[in-house]
């Protein structure tokens, strides 16, 4: 018996994607149908843990009130931006990416190891769920899917170890990989020029490598308590409650180089190609 | 007389996998979602060495394989690895069961205690050897400390619940074999 469990391992560290794919077929079957017991605990743990929170109610309140205030203003702020900011994209010609549609799932389980950050959301193949698209709440990045069942996917958190996204620090313009490492604040690396990287900086997913959709928010810069530069994350990885799970295509690719250097007919016209470039261009730099 | 004692031996194995299932859902419950300093101790394990090493009559070998495997699957764990290294932790302690229980219950805890060190050693060394990923060092040496403490009030828990107390020297089963 011992030997059969230990060829399990075996065939998992040599074929790792099938056995990752059973497993998951494998949560598939099961954790659905223990929803109906799930989510009344779930429900009243939070019970509990907000009951808590009533007796220091009307402090909150009073708290909420004033940031209320800030926010109001704020939105007014906020409001003439996305005007001046419309009028000036509109001068500009500028494209956006109009394929950046969600899917909305809620969170089943969690990885249920202290060692692994990660969470089941109840939509999987079934709703058109791909593996690597991004999740978000309503503000911030969460994770990718990382596993796929017919009902469910796993979401794999920025927080686990075995995360690694490539950011773009907002001012400077820097990129970096944004590597989790089991500490709610994941760490930055591979910064080319760390004086320019300030804390407090805005720091956006980047496109490289194709892997993501560029420009989700993914939190702030914030200076480690052992002098690492690290992200706080702008999603609430309290309460993850409801993800936004990302439809992110596929980003067209351009192969040749074009018709720009090399003599050409004159009879062919690759002219049709060209006003594709600058704007997809343009998309990738963010 | 033969029917109530190995009813109640069929009731016990039921009783445990159930009560593993519960803790397991306890734990996937999506309570907290941020990565803690402080992580919770593994009870299903300890659990599985406590009742293997008190009552091995109430767990037999194939449940607590199954029970770890699935384990593996639920936790995002290579699959196999810990479940072997259970499944040979549990029989060597269920070799000993006799011995343990004329023993006082450090020894008892002790010996217990040796052996999950002696698997979390082990499973890390496998992992190393296989180059996989290994959980970070600190919040497992961590865990591996609270797992073992927990095991007396693990002990006292199920005694005072389930009746699973140390068998007497001379108790014997339905069919009149030592227990």
């Amino acid at each position: 018996m011992v030997l059969i469990l230990f060829a399990v391992f075996v065939v998992w560290r040599i074929d790792s994607p099938r056995v990752e794919r059973f497993r998951a077929e494998v949560i598939d079957r099961v954790v659905p149908s223990f929803d109906w017991a799930m989510a009344p605990l779930t429900g009243t743990v939070h019970l509990f843990t907000e009951f808590q929170s009533y007796r220091r109610l009307v402090e909150q309140n009073r708290d909420l009130r004033r940031e209320l205030q800030q926010m109001k203003a704020w939105k007014e702020a906020a409001l003439q931006l996305e005007q001046e900011n419309a009028k000036l994209r509109d001068l500009n010609n500028v494209r956006l990416d109009p394929a950046l549609t969600y899917i909305t799932g809620v969170v089943l389980t969690d990885s249920g190891s202290p060692f692994r950050q990660s969470v089941l959301i109840n939509v999987g193949s079934r709703d058109g769920i791909m593996d690597g698209w991004p999740a978000m709440d309503g503000i911030g990045l969460i994770g990718r899917i990382s596993g796929l069942g017919n009902e469910t996917a796993r979401v794999l958190l920025l927080t686990d170890t075995s995360s690694r996204i490539p950011i773009l620090i907002q001012p400077s313009g820097q990129h970096a990989m944004l590597t989790g490492d089991n500490t709610n604040s994941p760490l930055i690396e591979f910064l080319e020029n760390p004086d320019l990287v300030r804390p407090g900086d805005r720091v956006v997913s980047s496109s490289d490598g194709g892997v993501f959709p560029a420009d989700l928010l993914v939190g702030q810069v914030v200076l480690g308590s052992d002098g690492r530069l690290r992200v706080r994350l702008s999603a609430d990885y309290e309460r993850l409650e409801f993800l936004r799970v990302l439809r992110s295509q596929p980003r067209e690719s351009i192969l040749d180089p074009g018709a720009l250097i090399a003599p050409r007919d004159t009879s062919q016209s690759t002219d049709a190609a060209q006003p594709e470039e600058p704007a997809s261009a343009e998309g990738t730099n963010g | 007389m033969a029917e109530p004692t190995s009813a109640r031996r069929w009731v016990g194995r039921v009783i445990f996998p159930l009560l593993v299932a519960a803790i397991a859902l306890v734990q996937l419950l999506p309570i907290r979602t941020t990565p803690t300093i402080f992580p919770m101790p593994d009870v299903i394990l300890c659990l599985t060495c406590l009742w293997v090493a008190r009552r091995p009559d109430l767990v037999p070998v194939w449940i607590v394989a199954g029970i770890f495997l699935l384990s593996d699957i639920f936790f995002q764990r290579p699959p196999g690895l810990m479940a072997g290294l259970v499944v040979i932790l549990t029989e060597v302690l269920r070799r000993r069961a006799s011995a343990l229980r004329s023993m006082s219950f450090v020894a008892e805890w002790t010996i217990v205690g040796v052996g999950i060190v002696a698997l979390t050693i082990a499973n890390r060394s496998v992992l190393i050897i296989a180059l996989a990923d290994r959980a970070p060092l600190g919040p497992v040496m961590l865990q591996l400390m609270l797992t073992v403490m927990i095991y007396p009030a693990l002990a006292f828990a199920n005694m005072i619940a389930f009746g699973i107390n140390r068998p007497g020297l001379g108790e014997v089963d339905a069919f009149g074999r030592p227990l």
